[in-house]
């Protein structure tokens, strides 16, 4: 099982993957068209008599306030760090760095056991107050359905086998197939579920002028 | 009087979600029903902060409902997709998606739905009454 799991069926959710991704690209750029680029800094009326022309700072203080930055600093931090490690944890930890250098000669940056291991229960704590949000909270409990509950298990499975798998308090060869293939499970479910957030988040936080972009996008929905 | 039959009613709004499908369902699986939308929406915010007032709340009873149910509501359903589309939203389009959700756009496809079916805000306020 061991070697099917990390032989065919990585290779398989590898593609699945990347292929998702090209395919999810796609879409949105159907979906989306071409305008022009807005301007670049407010330029105030010449003559104006009222003297309240906004500064630069002042407009983009006004812009990040009404955004969600500006109304949940804490939810926000909570969720950019939990992504943050979503990302990194899996990419720096030293059984990963070593198996990609086996595979294909490629050296990534490894951080130390202790320091994944740390980072693991962060993911896993903050992805527990994901969890204790989506059910405690009227707002976000109002809109979840069985769905996002099962996607939140989807996402968290590696990073638990994961741990549970580094400190073998349960048998080894069963907890690693089982990280193995929940992670493969992840990778093929990133693309074709609410998971493809990941890709989205930076089409459209890059590319669309019309929502609240990071930078003056040049593109509008459809 | 030219009056539509029920199943012609059903129709149009069949050929809305049709011709909007790609759009709809794109929306849809953006959303990741975070709530972050919820403090973007003044009704929300001046309502004590009802989560029916949340912008993706209302995107996802109004044309979510539609597009699960393939167009196909009951009068009562229809008739709550109404109150929500002009009594919860006044479409001033400040609402706030992290992810980009074009929500005033749903919307604004939502109401088109409704009026193919007579459905709309009455200005005579003959609606509000229970």
């Amino acid at each position: 099982m061991y070697e099917l799991a990390s032989g065919p069926l990585a290779l398989g959710a590898a593609l699945i993957f990347l292929l998702g991704l090209v395919y999810q690209t796609v879409r949105f750029f159907w979906l989306t068209k071409p305008v022009a680029r807005p301007a670049r800094t407010y330029k105030p009326q010449p003559g104006s008599k009222t003297g309240l022309q906004p500064s630069h700072r002042l407009q983009r203080t006004a812009v990040v306030q009404r955004t969600v930055l500006g109304m949940e600093p804490g939810l926000v931090v909570v969720t950019t760090l939990f992504h943050l490690l979503l990302i990194l944890t899996p990419l720096t930890v030293l059984g990963h760095v070593l198996l990609v250098d086996a595979s294909w000669g490629i050296r990534l940056p490894a951080i130390s056991e202790a320091t994944s291991d740390l980072l693991t229960v962060l993911v896993l704590a903050l992805g527990g107050y994901l969890l204790y949000r989506r059910i405690s909270v009227a707002q976000a409990r109002s809109i979840t359905g069985s769905v996002d509950l099962l996607i939140l298990a989807i996402v968290l499975m590696p990073y638990l086998t994961g741990f549970l798998a580094y400190h073998q308090w349960l048998p080894y060869r069963p907890i690693i197939v089982a990280h193995i293939l929940s992670g493969e499970l992840l990778l093929v479910c990133i693309p074709f579920t609410r998971l493809a957030h990941a890709l989205f988040f930076f089409l459209t936080r890059l590319c669309l002028g019309s929502e609240y972009s990071f930078t003056r996008g040049n593109r509008t929905w459809r | 009087m030219l009056r539509r039959t029920r199943r012609q009613s059903f129709q149009a709004i069949e050929n809305q979600l049709q011709a909007n499908r790609s759009r709809i369902r794109f929306m849809l699986q953006l959303c990741v029903r975070c709530a972050m939308c919820a403090e973007s929406c003044f009704l929300y915010r001046t309502s004590g902060r009802d989560p029916r007032l949340m912008p993706s709340h209302k995107m996802l009873n109004s044309v979510g409902t539609l597009y699960r149910r393939r167009g196909k509501a009951s009068q009562e359903e229809l008739e709550a997709i109404r109150k929500i589309l002009w009594h919860r939203c006044v479409l001033c389009m400040r609402c706030y998606c992290p992810l980009g959700v074009d929500i005033p756009g749903i919307i604004a496809l939502g109401r088109s739905m409704c009026r193919t079916q007579d459905l709309y805000r009455r200005y005579d306020g003959s609606d509000l009454k229970p």
